[in-house]
This record gives structure tokens, sequence and C-alpha cells, in this order.
């Protein structure tokens, strides 16, 4: 079977001298231009903005308490177990309320280990431990990501906080 | 020292001081331009963090540039090496001098400077104007060689051989594009080719200035591109190419050697614009505007506007075009340049001399 090579038209006078064509492309980026000139274009400009990221994204942990102010892990250590990364540390002691009867002591994520699977969250069966959508938690202290009880319980104010900065920006 | 030189020798000092503010100014906010531009043009918004609208954006840079470790390869020639920076932007530099910004106002009656008579808005009005600009930016060309063959590096001297045979070969469309101004208003005075095109075109019943775009766009348009490749913008810019030769004649240079570079091209576009403003956009005047019976100060700042305007215009068309096409192949620029342009030129050049030919014998206009 031959093998027909289909030789493209030869040019035009008008595409021989490129002006034609050179002024249609300056069109083209002035209309660019002006678009972005007009309507922003399409950057989120990040400080100041903030992208609206999916509910269900998974970034840093909260640790949600009672009414009471109680927190509401019971130290079933489940969590560490289940977590691939080894980022969960927790020590249980006894609770004075004999309807709890276990605590934790000490509780650890290691936010640079964590690798954000959301496992601890499924895993937990007192549903004491979220990922919230706030990712904005950079410092520039490895120990600053080692985020204990007093600071998990906590992190559920920066949630609201990045809510109403997207409600803000769109 | 008597007190007119005196007077000649401190003006022309507040003259090259106020011009060099202007241009490196200038210089500093077209790069910006070019950033926020070329951003704009690709859907981009570019830098915005250093002051509103990135203003203070050419100070961080600079201030960069400054802090930079001065690097000397120990393979290159030393002196040559450090001199071609220099012999890049001197030549970018000294082609302003004779660009005229206004028309020249009557100096004040008392005072050292009355003697001179009137000041003018260029820093020197000598007789060959242009000459003098394809004199001295035809050595701009020797900043680039130098650079590269000092650099003793196989890409900057592939990068330089590319600019030099570049700028050889489309400076003669550069020259032959424009003796069709000369012939049209008979000077190679920058002022007097400005103060030619305030007239209209005699014999046609329509009033249309006669500027030089108007009596030679074919000459306009050669001189648009041959400038391009002058000061080797794309699509012309062979110079330099990442992918096959590295970064090109500056490839051995960093901080403010390499800044000196980027300061000499910018201010070869700027230039560049000022001197199509006056050969082809009849300068700082506008048809059908009479400005000649403003006070002087008003009237000169409404020519400064005008031109900066117009200059401006051509220095967004350098940008424009940039981020505009893709750049030529070695061969297709080397094409362009002998078997197009200079053809062209030399048609139009033809063209010209025959129209003042049948002009002067049968008498129209
Ligand atoms: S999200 Fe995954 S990696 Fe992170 S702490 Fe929970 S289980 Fe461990
Ligand atoms: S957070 Fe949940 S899974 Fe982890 S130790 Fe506490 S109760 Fe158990």
């Amino acid at each position: 079977m031959a093998i027909i090579v289909k030789k493209p038209a030869p040019l035009t006078f008008w595409e021989r001298i490129y002006l034609p064509a050179i002024l249609k492309g300056l069109g083209m980026t002035m209309r660019h231009m002006i678009k972005t000139l007009a309507g922003g274009g399409v950057t989120i400009r990040y400080p100041e903005q903030h992208k609206r990221v999916p509910n269900n994204y998974r970034a840093l942990h909260v640790m949600p308490t009672w009414e009471d102010g109680h927190i509401k892990c019971v130290a079933c250590e489940m969590c560490s177990t289940v977590c691939p990364a080894n980022a969960i540390t927790v020590h249980a002691e006894e609770d004075e309320n004999p309807e709890i009867e276990k605590r934790a002591a000490f509780y650890e994520i290691d936010e640079l280990r964590c690798i954000f699977c959301g496992f601890c969250e499924e895993v937990c069966p007192r549903d004491a431990i979220h990922l919230t959508k706030n990712y904005e938690f950079v410092t520039d202290n490895r120990e600053g990501f080692l985020y204990g009880m007093d600071r998990l319980t906590k992190t559920g104010r920066l949630v609201s906080e990045l809510e109403a900065k997207e409600n803000k920006d769109r | 020292m008597d007190s007119a030189v005196l007077a000649t020798v401190i003006l022309a000092l507040i003259k090259i001081a106020l011009i060099l503010a202007v241009l490196f100014t200038g210089v500093a906010y077209y790069s910006l331009a070019e950033r926020k531009f070329s951003a704009f043009m690709q859907d981009r918004i570019g830098p915005n963090r250093c002051g509103p609208f990135a203003l203070l954006q050419p100070l961080a840079d600079g201030v960069k540039f400054f802090l930079k470790e001065d690097v000397i390869p120990h393979h290159v020639d030393k002196v040559l090496y450090l001199a071609a920076p220099a012999m890049a932007m001197i030549p970018a530099m000294a082609t302003i001098a004779v660009v005229p910004f206004a028309d020249p106002i009557p100096a004040p009656a008392s005072g050292l400077f009355a003697s001179l008579g009137q000041i003018q808005f260029q820093l020197a009005d000598i007789n060959v104007g242009m000459l003098y600009i394809f004199a001295v930016s035809g050595l701009a060309v020797y900043g680039v060689v130098i650079a590269g063959w000092a650099s003793n590096n196989k890409y900057a001297l592939l990068g330089s051989l590319r600019a030099s045979a570049q700028m050889i070969s489309y400076e003669l469309t550069l020259g032959l594009s424009v003796l069709g101004v000369f012939m049209v208003y008979e000077t190679l005075q920058l002022d007097a080719i400005v103060a030619a095109q305030t007239s209209f075109i005699s014999f046609l019943p329509v009033a249309i200035p006669k500027w030089g775009i108007v009596v030679q766009p074919l000459g306009f348009l050669l001189f648009l591109i041959a400038t391009f490749a002058e000061t080797s913008r794309l699509p012309f810019d062979l110079p330099e190419g990442e992918a096959e030769i590295v970064a090109g004649y500056h490839v051995e240079y960093g901080s403010m050697k390499f800044m000196l570079f980027m300061l000499a091209e910018y201010s070869h576009m700027i230039i560049a614009s000022a001197v199509i403003t006056c050969l082809f956009l009849g300068g700082w005047n506008l048809p059908w505007v009479d400005m000649s019976s403003l006070p002087a100060v008003q009237r000169v700042a409404a020519q400064l506007a005008v031109f900066t305007a117009k200059a401006g215009f051509f220095a967004f068309l350098f940008i424009w075009v940039r981020w505009t096409l893709p750049r030529f192949r070695y061969d297709q620029l080397m094409r362009l340049g002998w078997k197009v342009l200079l053809p062209l030129a030399i048609a139009n050049l033809v063209a010209t001399g025959a129209f003042y030919v049948v002009k002067y014998t049968v008498g129209i206009g």
C-alpha cells in the first residue's frame, strides 16, 4: 500500500509576509491582557485570598471535648495503633469519673510525621479525633509541630477562622 | 573661563545628570513593566509584593544585584571580562545625547544662562544627529563580542558570534530604511526632522501630517523590525538561547556585571523608542494641535508628556511583541535580514528617490 504524503498547501502571499499573522497574535495577547486587567485573572492571591477547600479536606487534627470541657478521648490507643506513620503517642491514666474509667494523660501528634491519611479519625470509637481543613499551621521549628492535648483541643477555633477567611474572599 | 563657556558646561552637566536619572529610572520601571505586562498577557498577575503595584520591585532587584557576590571565574581574560559590561553600557547611554525631547525654551533673561539665548531639551544638537546614533550604537556589538570572547566559554562565544552576525546584518537594513526619511526631510538633525513633521503633506486635499510613518510606511516597518533585531528582542533574541547556548554571551557574568548588560539592553529599547518617535511619529508634536502659543513651562510639560506617551507606546510594543511571537530560527533570521529586508530597504530608497526626481522635474507639491 502506497503511503500518500500530504504536502501542506503552499503559503499564500499574505501568509508569506507574516504581518497579518503577527497582528492576529498581537490581538490575542492584547485580549488576554485586557481580560486579566479587567477580571483579575484566575490567580488566587494567596495570603490575602484563600482557596475554598472541600469539606472532607484532611489537615490539622482537632480533639473535640464534651460540653463541660472534658476531653472525649478514652486513651484506647486505637489511633496510635492504626497510624501508618507512627505519628501518635498516647499514655493512659485513670479518670476520677467511674463512668469514663480511662483517659489520656499524654496525647501528642507529630504533624511532621503525619501523612494526613485520616485513619485515626476513622478508627476512633469515641469520635475523639478529627482532621480539620486548616492547612495553615507552619512554624519555623520542629517542636512547633508536636501538637499535645492542650493545643489539639483548641485547633477547632482555627477552622472557624479559616472558614471566615474563605467566605470573606468569595 | 568666559561665562558663555561656563554656562554651556554647567548646563550640559545638569542635562547629563537629568537625562541619566530619567533614563535609569525609566530602565528600572521598564523592567517592572515588562514583568507586569508579560504576566497580564499570560493570565498571571506578576510581581505584587513590593509596595503598591510592586512599585518598589526595581529597587529590590537593584539591591539584590548589588548584594550578590562578585564572582570572576579564573579562566577568563580579566581585563576584557571586566571591560565588556561597560562597553555594552556606554554606547547605550551615549546615543541618547542627540535625542531631543521638546522645543527649546528661551533662557532666563538674567543670570548665568542668559548668554545662551535658549535652552534646548537635548544634550547635543549636532548636525549629523542620526549618523551619530548609528555610529555609537554600532559600537554596542563590541561589548557583546568581547564579553563572549573574554568569558573563555564555548557557549558565551557562540552566543556572541550569533549576536554580532545578527547585529551587523540588521544594521544595514536599519541604516538603509532610514535614508528615505532623510530624503524626505532633507536633514540628519533630529530636532530639524521633528520640526519638519509639523507641516502637512502639501499636495493632498485633506490635511494629513507629514509624519515619517505616513510618508515612509515601508521605511517605518523596516526600521521597526531592524530595531527589534538591533536590541536583540524577540523575535530576534538569538544572542540568548537557554536551550542551545545556555544563556548566551553573558553566561559567565553575575551580580552587577550582569545587571549592566540588562541595563544596556533596556536603555537601548528606551532610546530606540525615542528615536522612532522622533523619526516617524512627529516627536513631541500633535497634528492639528498648536502648542507654540502656550507659556514656555506649560508648553514644555505638554511636549514632554506627548513625547513620553509616544515613546512609551513603542516601549510597550517591544514588550507586547516579545510575549506574542516565537523566535526565528537562525537561518530564518539571516534569510529574512539579507533576502527580504535588505532588498525591500533598497527598493524603498529607490522608490523615494524616484518620487523626488519626478516631483522636482514635474513640479507637484
Ligand atoms: S492522619 Fe493518619 S498519619 Fe496522621 S495521625 Fe492520623 S492515622 Fe496517623
Ligand atoms: S483519640 Fe480515639 S482512638 Fe485515639 S486514643 Fe483517644 S479514643 Fe482511642
